[in-house]
């Protein structure tokens, strides 16, 4: 398989990075076509993030669907000192955040970009460079039981954490990881039924701890508790994790209980440094094909003959063979995005 | 936020007291408010 840019992730990141190279492809009337192919590998058992905000609140085109169903908050608290502390985005500087699934966000940028596709004048026009085909990065996976590769310009990484990516790829000047793991790091996620104790979300400062206090709904209440690595969820029934969750609200706003629909440890990751998580690792510059003039060292400055140095030296990039299938697919026609179960095995 | 708000393994008090007072600043300074409201919120991609 043949193509521009190929992105590996298919979260919020990856969908928008698709978004992103097939308008700028038209934008630009670059002679090949981007044609992006997404995977997607699963967060291990995550929950979509609630928070998604960031996203669907960025200007990136109208979803009807984002504005029907977001929740949308001017800005969030800050629990501390025995008190709630207010903090309005919306008054500092017009912009608020708005509280949409992660899987609806992909889902959205999907949709969004198949309907680009429809309407693409430059639809089709497309011309491979022989000579260059052999130098370009290539993605190797396996897909139904079968190994497949991709050959491409340009990687996009936007696999999060996942790590099938080095560390720094060329291009990806954006994003280089100093740190991608916290020592403290677990979190004890709740999803429960019932309401959260504020409208916005409350960021709460403990001797205990962190705790944060969100939402999926106005009848659904997520909550995230600090704990230890070694903390094993078992040892801790409902009614320590609501007298634990009360302890760190500190009586800011009484908290309602309810049913525990779900629990889990979370890690709790960052990337340190810029505060890039979360984006499309793809380069921020145009995308364009390499031209076999670039490629003469003679001509070339050194900054950009050393940048392809290393750029050789992750010229292929192989997703482990251990990985099993159903954790990478494709997204070729008849492969679902939001599922875990698009390929059985493999 | 991970930052200010989580207990750290290795953190000493003077940490701590660092991290409210980053919290008290946020709360009272426009211009501190200004800036985690920026990151928070997104910074432009371009």
């Amino acid at each position: 398989m043949r193509t521009q840019v190929g992105i590996v992730g298919a979260g919020p990141a990856g969908a928008d990075a698709r978004a992103v190279a097939a308008a700028r492809g038209n934008r630009f009337g670059h002679h090949r076509e981007p044609q992006p192919r997404l995977y997607r590998a699963p967060n291990q058992g995550r929950a979509p993030r609630a928070v998604g905000g960031r996203s669907p609140g960025r200007a990136r085109g109208r979803r009807p669907q984002c504005r029907r169903e977001g929740m949308f908050h001017r800005g969030i608290h800050l629990n501390f000192d025995g008190e709630l502390h207010h903090i309005d985005f919306r008054n500092l500087i017009c912009k608020g955040v708005t509280i949409y699934g992660q899987q609806e966000v992909v889902k959205d940028l999907v949709a969004r970009l198949a309907r680009r596709r429809r309407r693409d004048p430059v639809r089709g026009r497309r011309r491979h460079d022989p000579r260059l085909r052999a130098r370009h990065a290539k993605i190797r996976f396996h897909h139904d039981g079968a190994a497949r590769q991709i050959d491409c310009d340009f990687i996009g990484g936007c696999d999060g954490f996942s790590r099938h990516l080095p560390a720094e790829l060329p291009g990806r000047p954006c994003c280089r990881r100093s740190s991608a793991s916290n020592p403290f790091g677990w979190d004890r996620s709740i999803l429960a039924e019932s309401p959260p104790p504020e409208d916005e979300l409350i960021y709460t400062y403990h001797d205990r701890g962190f705790a944060l206090f969100t939402m999926r709904s106005p009848e659904l209440a997520r909550l995230y508790l600090q704990c230890a690595p070694d903390e094993d969820i078992e040892s801790w029934p409902d009614a320590r994790i609501w007298e634990e969750l009360r302890v760190r609200l500190n009586g800011v706003r009484p908290l309602a209980e309810g049913r525990m629909l779900q629990k889990g440890i979370t890690p709790m990751r960052q990337l340190r440094g810029r505060a890039d998580a979360g984006r499309p690792a793809v380069s921020r510059r145009r995308f364009r094909p390499h031209r076999a003039a670039d490629r003469r060292q003679g001509h070339e400055p050194r900054d950009r003959r050393r940048a392809r140095s290393v750029a050789r030296a992750h010229r292929i990039l192989s997703i482990e063979p251990d990985r099993p299938a159903r954790r990478l697919f494709a997204d070729v026609p008849g492969a679902r995005l939001e599922g875990r179960s698009a390929s059985p095995g493999g | 936020m991970t930052q200010i708000f989580h207990r750290f393994p290795d953190e000493t008090p003077f940490d701590r007291r660092r991290q409210l007072a980053e919290l008290g600043y946020v709360a009272s300074s426009t211009a501190a408010a200004t800036a985690l409201a920026e990151n928070y919120t997104g910074l432009p991609m371009e």
